[in-house]
C-alpha cells in the first residue's frame, strides 16, 4: 500500500513537472465526438476540465467552466465532485452529453481508471440534474468508446 | 471345504461390518478395516475440513516419536498405539468416530458409512431476475431447470437452515412460465443463477417525465421528443452482475427498435428506467413518428 502511495505521489509529482499530452472530447454540430490532443502542464485532471470547457472554433461542448469541484482516486476508481450550480441550467440533452464527454475523456486519458463516480457539492445524489442516474459507478467498458451509435 | 468357505464368508462379512468409510460428497475420504479410526484417518479428515471451510486453525507435527494434530483448539496425540485427546487418554486401539464431533465436524452416520457435512447454505435470495446462493465449504448442491421450474437441490448431506438435510432435498424452488437459466456465475462461497424469460407481452408505455414504479416488472417504454434515438441503461459494476440480464434484454430491445425506426442507440442510465428491469427511452422526432413507434412496440412485443 505504501509502495502504491509513493508511486502515485511520484506520478503526480511528475505530472506537475512535465507537460503531458491529453485527449479531449468535443462535439461537432451533429453531436458526434471530435477528439483533440493538447499538451498540458500541472494538474492534469483540472487541465482536462479547463480544456473541455473551452472548445476550439467550430466545435461545441456541454462542459461548463468551473464545474470541477474536486476529484479523488481510490484504487482504480475515480470520484469526481461537481459544482451543483454549474449544472443547473442543463437541458436533457446537455445532461447526457456532459456525462458522455467527461467520461469518454477520462477513460481515454487514464488507462488505469476502471470506474467513475460522480458526486455533486460533496454529496451523493440520485440524479446529475434531473434525468441521469448517478447512484452507481460508470464502467470503463461502456464509456471508453463513444456510447452513441 | 464347505466349512472353510463359511469361515471365509463370515470373516469377510465381519470385516465389512467393522469397517468405516468416511465420505466427502460421493468420494471416499477415509476407509478403515477397523471399527476405529487411526491417527492418519483423523488427520486426513481434519485437514480436509480445514481446507473446505478455509479454517486455518489446523496444525500438525511431531515431537520425538509422538505425532499430533490440532484443530479448533482441540489436540489429538498419538504414539505407540496410545491416543490422547485434550489430555485424556482414549481407552481403545484407535479413535472412535464421534471424536470428530469434538473437533466441530458434523457428519451423518448411516449403515457404517459416515458422511461428512462439508457444505452449509447460508442464504438463498431472489434479487430481481437472479437467484443467489451463499454458502460455506464445498458446493454440494445442483441447480436444475426444467420447463420453467428452477430447483436448487442438495447433492449430498449439507446444512441448511440450521438442519442437516439429505441428498435430493429441494432447497429452493421457483416457477415461472417460460423461464430459463441465462447464466450461472460462480465464485468462492457464492453461486448466482441469472434467469431470463422470453420477451414478455406485458409492457407499459409512458411519456418521459411521468412517474414509473421503480419495481415495475413489465417492459417499460418511455417516450419523449428529441432527435430520434433509443436510450437504454448501462450496467454497473456495483451490482456485481445482477443487472446483466436486464441490461442485455434492454440493449437487444433498443437495437431492434432503433433499426426499425432508423434511430441512433445510446447507453445512459436514465433514472426513470427501472433498475434491474427491461426498458428503453425513445426520443421521437414528431407525433407521426410516435404513432409509428407504438406500432413497432406492439410488433416487437408479440
Amino acid at each position: 500500500m505504501r509502495k502504491i502511495l509513493s508511486i502515485s505521489s511520484a506520478l503526480i509529482a511528475v505530472m506537475f513537472l512535465f507537460a503531458v499530452e491529453v485527449k479531449v472530447c468535443y462535439l461537432n454540430e451533429k453531436l458526434s465526438p471530435v477528439i483533440k490532443t493538447f499538451e498540458v502542464e500541472g494538474d492534469v485532471v483540472t487541465a482536462i476540465f479547463r480544456k473541455l470547457a473551452s472548445p476550439p472554433q467550430g466545435l461545441r461542448t456541454y462542459v461548463p467552466s468551473g464545474v470541477l469541484r474536486a476529484y479523488f482516486f481510490v484504487g482504480n476508481t475515480m470520484i469526481i465532485d461537481l459544482e451543483g450550480n454549474k449544472l443547473k441550467g442543463f437541458s436533457f440533452e446537455g445532461e447526457r452529453y456532459f456525462l458522455h464527454q467527461v467520461l469518454y475523456t477520462i477513460f481515454v486519458n487514464f488507462r488505469n481508471v476502471a470506474s467513475v463516480y460522480f458526486i455533486v457539492d460533496d454529496e451523493r445524489k440520485n440524479v446529475l440534474v434531473r434525468y441521469v442516474d448517478i447512484r452507481f459507478s460508470f464502467p470503463r467498458e461502456v464509456w471508453e468508446k463513444w456510447p452513441i451509435r | 471345504m464347505k466349512k472353510l468357505m463359511i469361515v471365509i464368508v463370515v470373516l469377510g462379512l465381519s470385516s465389512l461390518a467393522f469397517s468405516i468409510e468416511i465420505f466427502a460428497g460421493n468420494e471416499v475420504l477415509v476407509r478403515t478395516t477397523e471399527f476405529h479410526l487411526g491417527f492418519e484417518d483423523v488427520r486426513k479428515v481434519l485437514s480436509y475440513i480445514s481446507s473446505a471451510f478455509q479454517d486455518d486453525s489446523f496444525k500438525e507435527g511431531t515431537i520425538g516419536s509422538m505425532r499430533y494434530v490440532e484443530f479448533r483448539k482441540h489436540v489429538l496425540l498419538h504414539t505407540d498405539g496410545i491416543y490422547v485427546l485434550d489430555d485424556e487418554r482414549i481407552l481403545a486401539d484407535g479413535v472412535p468416530v464421534d471424536v470428530l464431533k469434538r473437533f466441530g465436524i458434523e457428519y451423518v452416520q448411516n449403515d457404517g458409512k459416515v458422511y461428512i457435512v462439508d457444505c452449509e447454505i447460508l442464504a438463498v435470495k431472489e434479487l430481481e431476475k437472479t437467484v443467489q446462493i451463499d454458502f460455506r465449504g464445498v458446493r454440494r448442491f445442483d441447480v436444475l431447470e426444467d420447463s420453467g421450474t428452477l430447483k436448487i437441490v442438495a447433492a449430498s448431506w449439507l446444512k441448511f437452515k440450521q438442519e442437516t438435510v439429505p441428498p435430493k432435498t429441494i432447497l429452493y424452488r421457483l416457477e415461472e412460465r417460460g423461464m430459463r437459466i441465462a447464466k450461472i456465475a460462480e465464485e468462492p462461497g457464492q453461486v448466482r443463477v441469472m434467469l431470463e424469460t422470453p420477451a414478455r407481452r406485458d409492457y407499459l408505455v409512458k411519456d418521459l417525465g411521468e412517474k414509473v414504479d421503480p419495481h415495475e416488472k413489465r417492459v417499460v417504454f418511455l417516450i419523449g421528443y428529441g432527435d430520434g434515438r433509443v436510450i437504454y441503461r448501462n450496467y454497473t459494476r456495483d451490482l456485481k452482475g445482477l443487472d446483466f440480464v436486464s441490461y442485455s434484454q434492454s440493449k437487444k430491445l433498443a437495437q431492434e427498435i432503433a433499426q426499425s425506426m432508423n434511430y441512433k442507440v445510446e447507453e445512459c442510465p436514465i433514472y426513470d428506467l427501472p433498475l434491474g428491469g427491461v426498458g428503453v427511452l425513445v426520443l421521437v422526432r414528431s407525433e407521426q413518428e410516435r404513432e409509428k413507434l407504438l406500432e413497432i412496440i406492439e410488433k416487437v412485443m408479440q
